[in-house]
């Protein structure tokens, strides 16, 4: 072979060499861009073991999406709505975001969020199995701009241990209005500062999320139908008010001030919510029960809803998506199962009520079937952007009533008014 | 009957001061013993001192979230405010005092004026500058904004005023510019105002929420407050490990504070004697 011959050779093979060189590692490169994960922040208020439970399954998330990233970023949950007001007037919102239902009229009216039933294939295809009621506060204009992603409500914890003092029968909490009532007192009269009933009295969204279910069993109501007018300065809405001050007042079986009597061992009863039940199973310092919340007579079932929605927020084309992907696997029925058993919320579906996991769970924690029996009497809080503004109003007319300053009928006339007000905006 | 009469007041101002200190002191005494309870026992008697020694709450408050690297971004921040607050403040308070400049009184008065406008009002102009810099979710938004302060200068401008200009005079005849005054002359004679001013401005920075919830989004830049709030939610406060973040919270103002109360205390009191 010539030296001429031998030199070209060489040149080819290192062309082709240096061309094959180049077109495995563009393919690397061009493979490795393609599974660049997106990393998206994914912000809400689920603290403590809620948070820890999060941290779990969003790692689960990671491991088995190369894709995408998920972030989550736990803020204070009263600090979690003008942080997102914040981020929404400056641009600067996160991919996703998980918030108090209360606070959905805020964000359906954004125009920050991505129509979820458009990007899950259309609203019965998103929206499948999923209870009409939580679908409420995600829907807007015909859009679903969110989608459940936990929901609970309010029950009745009794102590039994003060039960078995007061001569009660721990295994006999009460049904009606006055069985609680007879039960609060015999409580009370155990005395060293010991409340039959503990009542939340402090103005503000507690105040109001307590109470409603009072108006509720009583058939008072809160608003109207097209909430645009209070309904509750009623004779029933009196009987609802006029139950609690005088368990106060006259009875002397609780107390208005502070909250926590419960906690510390210190009052027979209270209503609260399933989040609850783990926190008084680990660390009360006495036996606890539930039961479903006792009604008037001739009342009905009624519970307050309560939970959180998930949403997306509008963002470039490929976060959006990573963000869609995301709550799609979240609100799938059996992670919201295994959610539900580490945080004891309430299923979302039947499909989620019915796996064999949360059977399972609920088997093993029997205080939680008084929240699973009454879920179908929760009624969902009014989805309007007035609602912070008219629940504030409300119970800032309602608390003086509890000390026995303002007449029931005048607390009642001056929510009336109150509320009426902040339902118009001014 | 003088002496008796000396030690009965003696004793008597010792009782007022005890029982004020006392009203302080309480509220830490209750979130130590608490903090070192377990969880059950929260609420339980005795409040004032420790029955019990639940260390796990220390761990647990650190494992429930990036606590090392709040702690961190904390000092960072503090540290860097505090540095930066007491050199801007002393070169704007010497201006302040040993110039004369055009629109002076004007400036000190703008000055002056802009400590009554509340801190809430500039929580929304402040954000939309910092976004425009870029800085959000960022220490710098942190940082840079409050290496600046009104009541810095004023502090140290009342105490450099106190310090008679022949020193200044002295230094200058030996050849020294106005920072080589400023850094050997008047900063070592106004220490008790400097560390008045280094104590606020690390308290304030250490302690700060508002701001620091509004502009940062990221936990790998969060502060030791934004942590230490999350033990109180909507589905309930964990007691002790809240406590127990915050005793952690409370150690580096504390040592802090003992490390310079004797100027502190020269600092405030003089604040009161001079022009």
């Amino acid at each position: 072979m010539k030296r001429s011959h031998i030199r070209l050779a060489s040149i080819l093979s290192l062309a082709v060499f240096a061309t094959v060189s180049l077109g495995a590692g563009s393919a690397i490169a061009a493979n490795k861009k393609a599974v660049k994960p997106v990393t998206i922040q994914f912000w809400n208020y689920w603290d403590g073991g809620n948070g820890q439970a999060l941290n779990v399954l969003i790692a689960e998330f990671n491991k088995k999406n190369k894709d995408v990233i998920v972030k989550p970023v736990t803020f204070p949950w009263g600090d979690l709505l003008p942080k997102l007001q914040t981020a929404i007037a400056s641009g600067t919102t996160p991919a996703v975001a998980a918030t108090d239902i209360a606070w959905m009229a805020n964000m359906n009216q954004s125009g920050k969020l991505v129509d979820l039933g458009a990007a899950l294939g259309g609203i019965k295809k998103a929206t499948a199995g999923i209870y009409p009621s939580l679908l409420t506060y995600g829907t807007y204009k015909g859009k679903i701009q969110s989608l459940p992603a936990s929901t609970n409500n309010l029950a009745l914890f009794y102590n039994k241990d003060l039960f078995r003092k007061a001569g009660l029968n721990p295994n006999k909490p009460p049904k009606t209005w006055a069985e609680m009532r007879t039960d609060a007192m015999a409580i009370s009269a155990l005395g060293n500062g010991i409340q039959g009933m503990e009542i939340y009295v402090q103005p503000g969204e507690g105040l109001t999320w307590q109470f409603q279910p009072y108006l509720w069993q009583t058939g008072a109501g809160f608003l109207n139908k097209t909430n645009t007018a209070p309904t509750f300065n009623s004779a029933a809405g009196k009987t609802a008010l006029q139950y609690l001050v005088d368990l106060i007042n006259v009875d002397h079986a609780a107390t208005a001030g502070q909250w926590g009597a419960f906690d510390k061992g210190q009052a027979g009863m209270r209503i609260d919510g399933s989040w609850m039940v783990g926190g008084y199973r680990d660390n009360a310092p006495f036996e606890f029960g539930t039961a479903m919340l006792p009604i008037p007579d001739g009342g009905v079932h009624a519970t307050n809803m309560g939970g959180e929605q998930i949403m997306a927020f509008k963002g470039k084309p490929a976060t959006q998506a990573a963000a869609v992907k995301f709550i799609k696997w979240f609100t799938s029925a059996p992670i919201q199962a295994r959610w539900d058993v580490a945080t004891n919320f309430m299923p979302i579906s039947d499909t989620v009520a019915n796996s064999n996991v949360l059977l399972k769970h609920i088997a093993d924690e029997p205080a939680l079937k008084a929240f699973i029996n009454q879920q179908k009497y929760a009624y969902a809080r009014p989805a309007i952007a007035t609602y912070p503004a008219v629940s504030d109003a409300f119970s800032k007319a309602l608390e003086p009533a509890f000390y026995g300053t303002v007449s029931v009928t005048d607390a009642l006339a001056n929510a009336d008014a109150a509320v009426r007000k902040a339902l118009s905006g001014k | 009957m003088r002496t008796f009469k000396k030690i009965a007041l003696r004793l008597s101002d010792h009782i007022a001061l005890i029982a004020m200190s006392s009203i302080v002191i309480l509220p830490f005494v209750w979130m130590i013993t608490t903090s070192l309870k377990p969880p059950k026992l929260a609420f339980a008697a005795p409040y004032l001192y420790p029955t019990h020694f639940h260390w796990q709450n220390f761990v647990n408050a650190w494992d429930e979230a990036p606590f090392s690297r709040y702690y961190l971004n904390s000092i960072v921040v503090a540290v860097l405010v505090t540095l930066g607050q007491v050199l801007t403040s002393a070169l704007a308070a010497y201006a302040f005092d040993r110039y004369e400049f055009p629109f002076k009184k004007t400036l000190w008065f703008t000055l002056l004026a802009s400590m009554m406008v509340p801190l809430p009002l500039l929580v929304i102009p402040s954000f939309q500058i910092i976004q425009h810099l870029h800085w959000a979710d960022n220490l710098a938004a942190l940082i840079i904004p409050r290496c600046w302060s009104a009541f810095g200068i004023l502090l140290l401008r009342q105490f450099i005023h106190s310090i008679p200009r022949d020193f200044d005079d002295a230094a200058k005849m030996d050849g020294a510019s106005v920072l080589r005054v400023i850094w050997s002359v008047i900063l070592p004679l106004a220490r008790p105002a400097v560390a008045t001013l280094a104590l606020f401005a690390f308290l304030f920075a250490w302690n700060d929420f508002l701001w620091p919830l509004i502009v940062l989004n990221s936990p790998e830049h969060f502060t030791v407050p934004l942590g230490i709030a999350n033990f109180s939610g909507k589905y309930g406060t964990r007691w002790t490990l809240l406590m127990a973040a915050t005793v952690s919270a409370t150690i580096p103002a504390v040592v802090a504070f003992l490390a310079m109360q004797k100027s502190l205390i020269r600092g405030l009191a003089s604040g009161g004697i001079n022009e």
